[in-house]
């Protein structure tokens, strides 16, 4: 790849970052409290873009040193870089469903976790995350959910024994991705269970605390359920 | 050029037949995914990364390191470890600086790997990670910054009673005229190793999404519950995730079937070695390079990770 092309291909993953950060896109494939830090890599790849191509045209050329028989090694590789550009650009790969999750359930529940746990926000039914719900649920010594009417948004996934409520979670990146779940019983649970898989719903109900004898996955006796909209950001 | 501006009008026109055709095929959407998660995630580190490397390229000559670092090589090393701790960033930033600092590999060779290896692992932004991660175990960090530092040592060690300059095929652009200004040279150092280390991030990245798709995880949860394959299984899932240094803690905090040991050689043998980086050394030192010093990080790894785990852990 001659240097006029890196130097644009260097424009472009800029560039391709920005869309994404602009469009919102990049919470399909990130957390959402990377913006700043991919605003500013955006920025200054354009910028160190844009610097070495006016160098190159105030020269008249590009530099030297890159004809020489040292470079030619690298012609090609830089053309994978246009595959994430294309991607980000263009294909915009959708956020990531539940089967390719890790079915990984387990909220830490090692005893040494538990601990106390501020009280809920106030009000008849606060929203709750789900994997706030399911950790509270094993570790809140307060036992902050016992009584109250809670409200969690996500999406339906049908199973064998029932239907349950699911939301994947993401740490760092699409890689680390997990799939938390809630069993949902109760008044409302029917309604919830004639829709077909991925609706999203939000659904307001109580946790009962847990027992010893517990099953690993709490459930959620559903009082309403109302259809929504998917959310802006995917992933919880 | 041409061929840059034809492929990218191209898929521009296509892009709604694209966007479909990925959509619609449950594996090519998920591994698409994965990809865009390792790459979008890398890109700020491995800015971060690259402007360290261009201020190297600019105020840091290796004879001026080679003044800095201790004369004793064996000492340099230890230096290079503890000094790891001053770039808050995760394994993609560090292989650009490493390689700016290594420079033809003299006297400061040894100590530039070992700043590569324990750079990712043991700097104040990841061990508050890893605390957080496992509120239960503080030990786990302890472990953690041990067993890294440990790895790094040895095979800084190594490089310098074994290593063989050969081995290095890729060389640094040599810096043009002694005239230019300081913004050029930081500006050509910068873009030449963005464009470098993140074409081979492209490969890593690919790799660790095809992985994800053909090898489920739940294979290696099942694997990790046995203690000696659980370690090799954590081993080589910390291999195959390629996940970011900042986050891996939280993945090994959720796995709570396996027991410590084998989550705490997944959390020294991630940083250190994963499909990512491996791509990245090979396009930043050489291919002869990465194929001995990615296996051999490996197997120090888990045994550092083991011997520091097991005297620190205890039998958990």
């Amino acid at each position: 790849m001659s240097r006029e092309s890196e130097n644009i291909v260097l424009l472009l993953v800029g560039l391709g970052i920005l869309v994404i950060t602009w469009s919102g896109v990049f919470v399909r494939y990130v957390k959402p409290g990377l913006l700043p830090w991919l605003v500013a890599s955006a920025v200054l790849l354009i910028a160190l873009a844009l610097f070495v191509m006016a160098c190159d045209i105030r020269r008249g050329g590009p530099r030297d040193d890159d004809h020489g028989h040292a470079h030619s090694h690298r012609a090609a590789i830089v053309w994978l870089l246009v595959i994430p550009i294309l991607l980000l650009c263009f294909v915009k790969p959708p956020a990531l469903r539940p089967s390719a999750a890790a079915p990984s359930v387990t909220p830490v529940s090692n005893d040494v976790l538990n601990q106390a746990f501020p009280p809920l926000p106030p009000g008849r039914a606060p929203e709750l995350s789900l994997p706030e719900v399911l950790m509270r649920w094993a570790q809140d010594t307060n036992g902050s959910l016992t009584n109250r009417h809670i409200t969690v948004t996500g999406f339906v996934l049908n199973e064998a024994q029932g239907v349950d409520l699911g939301r994947v979670v993401i740490i760092c990146c699409a890689a680390d991705a997990q799939l938390a779940r809630i069993h949902l019983a109760g008044s409302a649970a029917a309604e919830a269970a004639g829709l077909p898989d991925n609706t999203w719903l939000r659904v307001e109900g109580q946790v009962p605390p847990r027992q010893p004898s517990s099953a690993k996955i709490p459930t959620l006796e559903a009082t309403t359920v109302t259809r929504v909209d998917a959310p802006p950001n995917p992933y919880a | 050029m041409e061929l840059l501006v034809g492929i990218l009008l191209a898929c521009a026109f296509k892009a709604a037949t694209l966007q479909n055709a990925v959509a619609l095929n449950a594996a090519l959407s998920t591994a698409g995914t994965v990809f865009c998660g390792v790459f979008v995630q890398a890109v700020p580190f491995l800015v971060l990364g690259v402007v360290v490397s261009g201020l190297i390229a600019v105020f840091v000559s290796p004879e001026r390191l080679a003044r800095w670092l201790p004369r004793r090589p064996a000492v340099a090393v230890l230096a290079a470890g503890v000094g790891g701790a001053a770039l808050p960033g995760c394994e993609c930033g560090s292989v650009p600086v490493a390689r700016r600092l290594f420079g033809d590999g003299g006297a400061t060779g040894a100590a530039a790997l070992t700043f590569m290896l324990a750079a990712p692992a043991i700097n104040p932004v990841v061990l508050v990670a890893t605390a957080v991660a496992f509120p239960g175990a503080p030990r786990m960090v302890l472990a953690r910054m041990g067993a890294s530092l440990l790895t790094a040592v040895i095979i800084g060690w190594a490089w310098s009673r074994w290593g063989r300059p050969e081995w290095i095929t890729r060389r640094l652009p040599t810096p043009g005229v002694r005239t230019e200004s300081r913004w050029v040279v930081f500006a050509e150092a910068a873009r030449h190793d963005f464009l470098q280390a993140a074409s081979y991030l492209v490969l890593g990245a690919a790799a660790a999404a095809a992985l994800h798709v053909v090898v489920p995880q739940w294979v290696f949860a099942h694997l990790a519950a046995d203690p000696i394959l659980g370690v090799l299984a954590m081993a080589a899932l910390a291999v195959v995730l390629a996940l970011c240094s900042e986050a891996d803690a939280f993945v090994a905090a959720s796995m709570t079937m396996v027991p410590l040991l084998p989550r705490l050689v997944f959390l020294v043998v991630g940083p250190a070695v994963d499909v990512k980086l491996f791509a990245m050394q090979a396009g930043m030192f050489g291919r002869a390079f990465a194929a001995r010093f990615a296996p051999c990080t490996f197997v120090v790894a888990i045994a550092s990770a083991c011997a520091v785990g097991s005297f620190v852990l205890g039998g958990r």
